[in-house]
């Protein structure tokens, strides 16, 4: 069975998001130097980037997404991996130790989303600022900041319902996310919409799962005085192990930095020093 | 294995800490009853007014304070959130005349101390004060004075009690049921409260979560349970590296104010010895700390029974009863615990 990580991203006209995809590679192949990588975009990249990845995948029936959050292509990641097993992550994102025994445990699904995310103090967050729509219309709380599936007919029909949902957004969300109804379509909604109408949350999600990951968005993080940007509140130290910091807080969980200004040159430099040095 | 409670008592020029750990060691013999050490700057004092101290307290360690601050140098620090953390600068001869004071007198008698007291265990101890803090502790709502803060000698405690197991207990913290005991019998080489409940219900006080917003969890110091053991030291050692690099570790911490507490740097020194993560390698009460502040007034005692008058929520001056019963609490207005041993509450 191939197995293997693989990055979706597609640069908007504020964030280079094929930078953060090449700095997360950088992150897997320092804790786990094996792992194949994939990115899936349709962007040049430059050949430096390239390096870091075992395929480049151009985005199947390219339709020129011009949404805001990249989101109508994201369903075409399970028609276009190379692997039988996929972990999927989003390109602004930090592995931050050895997560191969991800692998293990997540054999015994075909298909799974996590339903925790932990803040950068190792709290679960309980904070549903922004998850109103999930709360008021009853979705299952889905994450598909990281998730993974097996390529089976049961999950090719998932993955279908995703594209129909994605696709036909306004009329899905009209009909079953009338309160908090949300103004662009979400990866989210739409995984956890599916799962609703197919009836699978009590086997693609498990609570308090070993698949943790930070969730740095800032009304997340129990503060009282909450930042636009976190980075500019918080210090951020990585050092030449690549063990990273935030606050005096080490970060052994998956790291979704979310803001851009965190990926600093200096933390890619670090990155890349910590990968050439193994 | 030697098992006992520590009290500190470092007298102020207007707080009597003496008698303050005097009242809190009798509800310790009462309720614990368990031996009592007491560590105090003012050993003298203890002898004139308490002749009986030797019912009360089972050890006694002398605490030598060296002062390494320059009083001069300390100018009024603006906090942003409220005036009950300041390092506001009192005159000089109010302090410094105080502290030198009571230890000239304690070095005359130091030859003959350790045979007036005819204590079994005496132990004498230099410290060395790097900040010399002055705070303002409130007596209610309404009235407050600036005075001398001398709190970092717990940091000492490893060196200073004579126990194997030891408890630590601030002389302001009063007892009134044998929950602590508890403790001898538990596996943890360190114990302390992480939750608190303020005996008000109204007021939230967010740096009784973490030491700063944006930082790590909050840790109290005013009960905390040892035993000596290797990671105990370790324990105590970082303590004193934080204490002497205070300065260092406010920026590094984000506090919000410079003033050196030993809830923070008990806290830190948590944090590092989790491995700069949430961790369980420091023990925590099951229970939560109960405490009132020092804007509420103690003004009854009965055996386990307790009266106060607690601040009352945007009625400045304005005071609600609250009663309790077999409760341990902190009570911050040391004022009116003072006021309660002399008989004029």
């Amino acid at each position: 069975m191939k197995r293997g990580y693989l990055i979706y991203a597609v640069n908007t006209l504020d964030i280079d998001y094929i930078r953060s995809a090449y700095a997360l590679a950088l992150s897997i192949k320092k804790f786990m130097p094996l792992e194949s990588i994939s990115l899936v975009t349709n962007n040049e990249i430059d050949a430096k980037y390239k390096k870091m990845f075992d395929n480049i995948i151009d985005i199947p029936w390219d339709n020129n997404d011009m949404s805001l959050y990249k989101v109508n292509d994201r369903w075409k990641l399970y028609h276009c991996t190379p692997y039988d097993e996929t972990i999927v992550f989003d390109a602004d994102m930090l592995v931050t130790r050895d997560i191969t025994f991800w692998w293990k445990y997540l054999e015994k699904f075909d298909l799974f989303f996590p339903s925790d995310a932990y803040d950068y103090r190792g709290n679960l967050i309980t904070d549903r600022y922004y998850r109103k729509a999930f709360d008021s219309n009853n979705l299952p709380n889905l994450y598909s900041t990281v998730y993974y599936f097996k390529k089976n007919d049961k999950i090719h029909n998932f993955f279908n319902w995703v594209e129909i949902i994605n696709n036909n957004w306004e009329l899905f969300y009209g009909k079953f996310i009338v309160e908090n109804y949300p103004i662009h379509p979400s990866m989210d909604i739409n995984v956890s919409l599916a799962c609703k109408i197919l009836d699978l949350e009590d086997i693609i999600t498990q609570k308090n799962s070993i698949i943790k990951f930070v969730h740095m968005k800032p009304h997340l993080q129990s503060w009282q005085s909450v930042s636009e940007n976190w980075v500019d509140d918080c210090m951020v130290t990585l050092d030449k192990n690549c063990n990273l910091k935030i606050n005096n807080f080490y970060q052994y969980n998956l790291f979704h930095y979310v803001e851009e200004k965190f990926l600093s040159n200096k933390i890619l430099k670090t990155l890349e020093i910590g990968v050439d040095h193994g | 294995m030697k098992e006992g409670i520590l009290i500190y008592a470092l007298n102020n020029n207007s707080i009597n800490y003496l008698e303050l750990a005097i009242f809190a060691a009798k509800r310790v013999k009462q309720y614990l009853n368990k031996p009592v050490a007491i560590a105090t700057d003012s050993p003298d004092y203890l002898i004139k007014i308490c002749p009986e101290y030797k019912d009360i307290f089972d050890y006694l360690i002398k605490i030598v304070v060296i002062n390494k601050y320059n009083n001069n140098n300390k100018k009024p620090i603006k906090n942003s959130n409220d005036n009950y953390e300041t390092n506001i600068a009192i005159p000089k001869e109010t302090t410094e005349n105080v502290d030198k004071a009571q230890i000239t007198q304690v070095t005359k008698n130091e030859t003959t101390l350790r045979n007036i007291l005819e204590i079994d265990y005496f132990l004498e101890i230099e410290f060395e004060d790097l900040l010399g803090q002055n705070r303002i502790y409130f007596d209610g709502s309404v009235a407050n004075k600036i005075l001398p803060f001398k709190n970092s000698i717990r940091i000492k405690s490893y060196e200073i009690t004579p126990f194997d197991k030891t408890l630590i207990i601030d002389a302001d913290y009063i007892i009134s049921n044998d929950k602590l005991n508890h403790v001898w019998s538990q596996e943890k080489d360190i114990l302390l409260y992480k939750k608190s409940v303020d005996m008000s219900g109204h007021r939230y006080d967010p740096r009784s979560y973490t030491i700063s917003d944006k930082s790590i969890d909050f840790y109290w110091a005013t009960v905390c349970y040892f035993e000596k053991t290797d990671f105990t030291k370790i324990f105590f050692d970082l303590l004193e590296h934080i204490y002497e690099n205070w300065g260092y570790y406010v920026l590094f911490y984000q506090l919000e104010s410079k003033m050196y507490r030993n809830d923070f740097a008990f806290s830190i020194a948590i944090h590092i010895l989790n491995g700069y993560e949430k961790n369980q390698l420091i023990g925590e009460f099951s229970d939560s700390l109960c405490y009132t502040l020092d804007k509420d007034i103690l003004i009854e005692i009965n055996d386990s029974k307790l009266k106060f008058l607690i601040e009352k929520q945007d009625y400045y001056g304005e005071y609600t009863l609250l009663k309790t019963e077999d409760l341990n609490i902190h009570i911050m207005n040391k004022f009116s615990i003072e006021r309660f041993i002399k008989g004029i509450a």
